[in-house]
């Protein structure tokens, strides 16, 4: 299936706060609270719509542990879209987000859209962290921020299409350079100045590289 | 008669063949049909092929019915020999010869290897199935042919299905583990044990069991008594450590952080290993989990300086499923972590030499493949990463996980503890912790900063170039140095195993441990001396010639690949054939050496706590050594189809100078040609040099005690996976996210059939290519006198 534009998103966040579970919420429509411990970095696609235009996420989902933090850092490069995200039943995992956005900012790109998530909005009984925390940690960084639950599904497109759409409203103002891979944007293949009108390869490979499309 | 056979037989192109399976425990038979060429095929060659065709994995027994006038009537009569087969060809076969099977019970196949030596003992099959041993070169063309047209006759898959890849020799069975005991329990011949795993596995049933071996769980030379009342010892030794900080976590008012820390990580991802797994579903509180988070909980607290990293849940995980109980799960992961905890460490540099080797390795066997990588900026490899950390355990589905993962420890040598194996590095005790609480270790360098540090800096090619070129000149130095005394020293080195007729085990019993390194290096000394020298040659020649093979003639199908059939036809034309016209007998003798040796270097680790340089070539040369000649020919059997895949993927490599001397050449320049990769292999020793183009190129691989850090098979694997999707990836044109993310999607779905079958060939090649000068510059030639003194 041919896009419009090609996003590549990064997950990050301490171990344990839900970030592969985003991921198969939004891709797969599921919750499933047995699945395995990310080692390094595992991967994700969905195509969305924003303003009819077929736009293809690429989501990458890191290991959240400190050791293999640098492989997260790897995979910023090249990112347009980071979810940032925090378990609101664990304080520490909010107390956290400096260092992960300070990695952030210092490893990616500087237009690069991050979304601050407070994940696990279902457990409100074991709350830990206030949504109003959330949301001025969000106001004082400059992040757009969202509560979500995975296993609800509350949330999580949301999450996720805003994020595109905040990504998509940079490109249409000339912020992002589509032409630089660097920025983790990528222009599908019936808009490359070639290939107008086809559906060419390329659409055709990342289609199965996807394999959730 | 004789004649009158002959003329009679050869004026058939094709006898067709009815084989009916009769067995004793299944009461529906099975019948399969298919033709063959009466003048190629013999005895044996029927044999193989009914074994395939029932997949029959045990001894079995063929009869057929005789139509012959000599009898009133059709009756069955044994089929023993090449004889009763001509027999049963002429007089029996029209309008076709009816074959019957019968299953032996397994009992009785290892009857006779009991009081035998021991290379019988460790391939068993070999003579039975190794059909093609026996042909003349000239023979196998045609026989290749009759042979497709018996697959297709047998509906065998052209492309190479799961028949071609199945394991070259059945699973160990129960009792042919006791065979490798003697009467009080001892295992007497570990490494034919790890042979036979590394062939074909275990059965399920003989894991819990066997697995503590491979594991090196036991010290050398217990007794069945003794390693029952050992594995009593450690249970105890578990239950005490792990009692130390239960009571601390449950009555404690003031919990160690530390124990906090380690407690939580561990809980949460105990929660998400292998819960598919029947053995690990159910309810989180589930038993099972609650064990798996103990031995982690246990290992961590008791192992500071390692703690607790995600993956380590991975690699127990499959331990305490097949062990069944915690502690001994708990011993086996002590056992296990010996050897992998580096790869945890903080530094990250066992991580960053795996994946350094891993590109060296890609380079060296698909230069293309790799530039394609680079060009896609996908030359980092850090889409491996899993592969390497749990030891690709999580890239097959779990029961498939346990068979790669014995395979994988059987080609290991040896290595078992030497007094006990010990279950804590630093006993964790909560009174000392509270007075010095120890901050949670957060480590902001982490080992994956450095590894990642390293391979994307790598990915930089100008980077990687003035490395590269360092490299070089910093090995080409090492080599230069050693290049006077140390030339062709390689080449005996080698040929040791292959040459020294002297059995050492009965050397090896008398020898005090402390001795045994002078013995080794006596043993070198006199592999050296004249009447060993042509064997050797042999050996040597074919060694690098095998490898010159390996990595040129694209134009030569069978040339290409070491493995494939004409490589025998070439090497007897060429070289000695009464020595190849008995081979079995010649390898036995080198085979029993080998293993004998490895043992007594294994005692000479005891007194001397590093590796001796010369041992180790003999540990290494082992596991798979043991299986050439035969073994190749053997493998090229079970393996034939998927070849010509693994000739492309081989092919483009090393520099064009090699192959312009090869291309087109006949086989009397051969040696010629060997000779002078054997000069260019001395002058760079191993390493990268640059090609003109600018790309790296690996002239020599790392030796197998270095290779992927000690495990060299785990790259092969790798390396193996990496190349049975090259043709997908590039098909694709795969940019670096696309193909990170296959491979994720390939997650526990690799055919662990196909895969291990490509890795064991390439790591048998591999086995025997020269490392004399990759070890000369990692070893001053001073270290080897000093052991000699």
């Amino acid at each position: 299936m041919s896009y419009a534009y090609l996003f590549k998103y990064i997950i990050i966040g301490d171990t344990g706060v839900g970030k592969s579970c985003l991921l198969l919420q939004f891709t797969d429509k599921r919750f499933q609270p047995v699945h395995d411990l990310t080692i390094g970095v595992e991967f994700g696609a969905r195509m969305i719509t924003i303003d009819n235009k077929q736009i293809k996420l690429q989501i990458w989902d890191t290991a959240g542990q400190e050791a293999f933090r640098s492989i997260t850092r790897s995979y910023y490069r090249g990112a347009a879209g980071a979810l940032l995200v925090y378990d609101i039943t664990r304080r520490e995992t909010f107390n956290h987000l400096t260092q992960w956005l300070e990695d952030a900012r210092q490893h990616s790109n500087s237009n690069m859209v991050i979304m601050l998530i407070g994940n696990k909005s279902d457990l409100d009984s074991r709350r830990e962290v206030k949504r109003e925390e959330g949301e001025a940690f969000a106001r004082e960084h400059g992040l757009v921020f969202m509560e979500t639950s995975a296993k609800t599904a509350a949330n999580v497109e949301e999450a996720f299409i805003n994020t595109a759409r905040e990504i998509y409203e940079k490109i249409q103002e000339g912020v992002f350079d589509v032409h630089n891979e660097a920025n983790g944007i990528k222009i599908g293949p019936q808009h490359s100045p070639s290939g107008a009108g086809l559906t060419g390869n390329q659409g055709a490979a990342g289609g199965q590289g996807g394999g959730c499309c | 008669m004789a004649s009158g056979i002959t003329t009679a037989t050869s004026s058939r192109d094709a006898v067709r063949i009815k084989v009916i399976q009769h067995s004793h425990c299944e009461v529906d038979s099975q019948c399969c049909r298919f033709s063959v060429d009466p003048e190629l095929t013999g005895y044996e060659v029927l044999r193989n092929l009914i074994a395939r065709a029932f997949d029959l994995k045990g001894e079995f027994q063929t009869c057929y019915l005789a139509r012959d006038d000599r009898f009133p009537e059709a009756c069955w009569l044994p089929m023993l020999s090449d004889f009763d087969l001509e027999m049963a060809f002429i007089k029996s076969s029209d309008p076709y010869l009816l074959v019957k099977v019968e299953l032996l019970s397994s009992n009785g196949t290892w009857d006779a290897v009991t009081n035998m030596d021991i290379p019988k003992l460790s391939l068993p099959d070999l003579p039975r199935n190794n059909y093609s041993a026996k042909l003349p070169g000239i023979f196998k063309e045609k026989m290749e042919k009759t042979l497709s047209i018996v697959q297709k006759a047998l509906n065998w898959n052209e492309e190479g299905d799961e028949a071609s890849f199945r394991p070259t020799r059945p699973p160990l069975t129960d009792s042919e583990f006791q065979q490798m005991l003697n009467r009080v329990g001892q295992l007497a011949h570990p490494k034919e044990l790890r042979l036979c795993v590394y062939l074909g596995g275990l059965e399920p049933s003989l894991r819990k069991v066997v697995w503590k071996h491979l594991l090196n769980v036991y010290p050398e030379g217990l007794t069945g008594r003794e390693r029952l009342d050992y594995m009593k010892q450690k249970t105890k030794e578990y239950e005490a450590l792990k009692a130390v900080w239960q009571e601390h976590l449950n009555n404690d008012q003031q919990v160690s952080e530390e124990v906090k820390y380690v407690t939580n990580m561990v809980r949460k991802d105990v929660l998400r290993t292998d819960r598919h797994h029947s053995y690990f579903s159910g309810p989180d509180d589930n038993t099972n989990v609650q064990s798996l988070y103990s031995i982690l909980t246990t290992y961590a607290l008791n192992h500071p300086s390692i703690g607790y990293c995600q993956g380590m849940s991975d690699l127990a995980s499959p331990l305490l499923v097949t062990m069944r109980d915690e502690a001994q799960a708990y011993v086996c992961f002590c056992a296990l972590m010996a050897r992998v905890h580096s790869n945890f460490h903080i530094d990250g540099d066992a991580m960053t030499l795996k994946f350094q080797h891993l590109t060296e390795a890609l380079i060296f066997y698909d230069i293309e493949y790799f530039s394609y990588l680079q060009v896609h900026q996908a030359d980092d490899l850090l889409f491996c990463y899993r592969w390497l950390l749990l030891e690709l355990k999580r890239e097959f589905a779990f029961e498939d996980a346990l068979y790669m993962l014995e395979v994988l420890w059987s080609s290991l040598p040896p290595n078992p503890p030497e007094e006990s194996l010990p279950l804590f590095e630093v006993p964790f005790n909560p009174v000392q912790e509270e007075k010095t609480p120890i901050p949670p270790p957060t480590p902001r360098q982490s080992h994956y900063d450095n590894v990642c540090a390293l391979r994307r800096q790598r990915s930089c090619v100008s980077n990687r170039s003035a490395e590269c070129l360092a490299a070089i000149l910093s090995r080409r130095a090492a080599s230069v140095d050693c290049d006077g005394p140390e030339t062709g020293a390689g080449g005996k080195k080698l040929s040791r195993t292959w040459s020294q007729p002297i059995d050492t085990s009965r050397v090896r019993v008398r020898v005090p441990s402390g001795e045994t390194a002078i013995n080794v290096d006596r043993i070198r000394e006199e592999s050296t001396s004249p009447e060993d020298s042509p064997t050797r040659n042999i050996r040597k020649i074919r060694n690098l010639r095998e490898f010159q093979l390996l990595t040129k003639n694209k134009d030569s199908d069978c040339e290409s690949n070491p493995a494939s059939p004409c490589r025998d036809k070439k090497t007897l034309s060429n070289k000695n054939k009464e020595e190849y016209s008995k081979p079995l007998p010649v390898s036995c003798e080198n085979k029993s050496n080998k293993s004998r040796r490895c043992f007594s270097d294994s005692d000479a680790d005891v007194g001397v706590p590093v590796y001796s340089d010369g041992g180790e070539v003999d540990v290494w040369q082992n596991p798979v050594a043991t299986l050439s000649p035969e073994t190749d020919q053997h493998l090229q059997i079970v393996c034939q189809e998927e070849q010509p895949t693994t000739i492309q993927q081989l092919t483009p490599k090393v520099n064009g100078q090699h192959q312009s001397e090869v291309d087109g050449e006949g086989e009397t320049t051969m040696t010629a040609s060997v000779n002078s990769c054997e000069e260019v292999t001395e002058v760079t020793g191993w390493q990268v040099a640059m090609s003109a183009s600018g790309s790296p190129q690996v002239h020599t691989m790392p030796p197998p005690e270095e290779f992927g850090g000690g495990n060299p098979f785990l790259m092969f694997l790798c390396l193996t996976l990496l190349l049975q999707h090259r043709q997908h990836i590039m098909q694709n044109k795969m940019d670096h996210n696309e193909l990170a993310m296959h491979f994720d999607k390939m997650v526990r779905q690799h055919n662990v059939n196909k895969v291990l079958a490509q890795a064991r060939r390439m790591f048998e090649t591999y086995l025997k290519l020269d490392f004399s000068k990759a070890r000369s510059k990692n070893t001053p030639p001073s270290s080897t006198i000093d052991q000699s003194c």
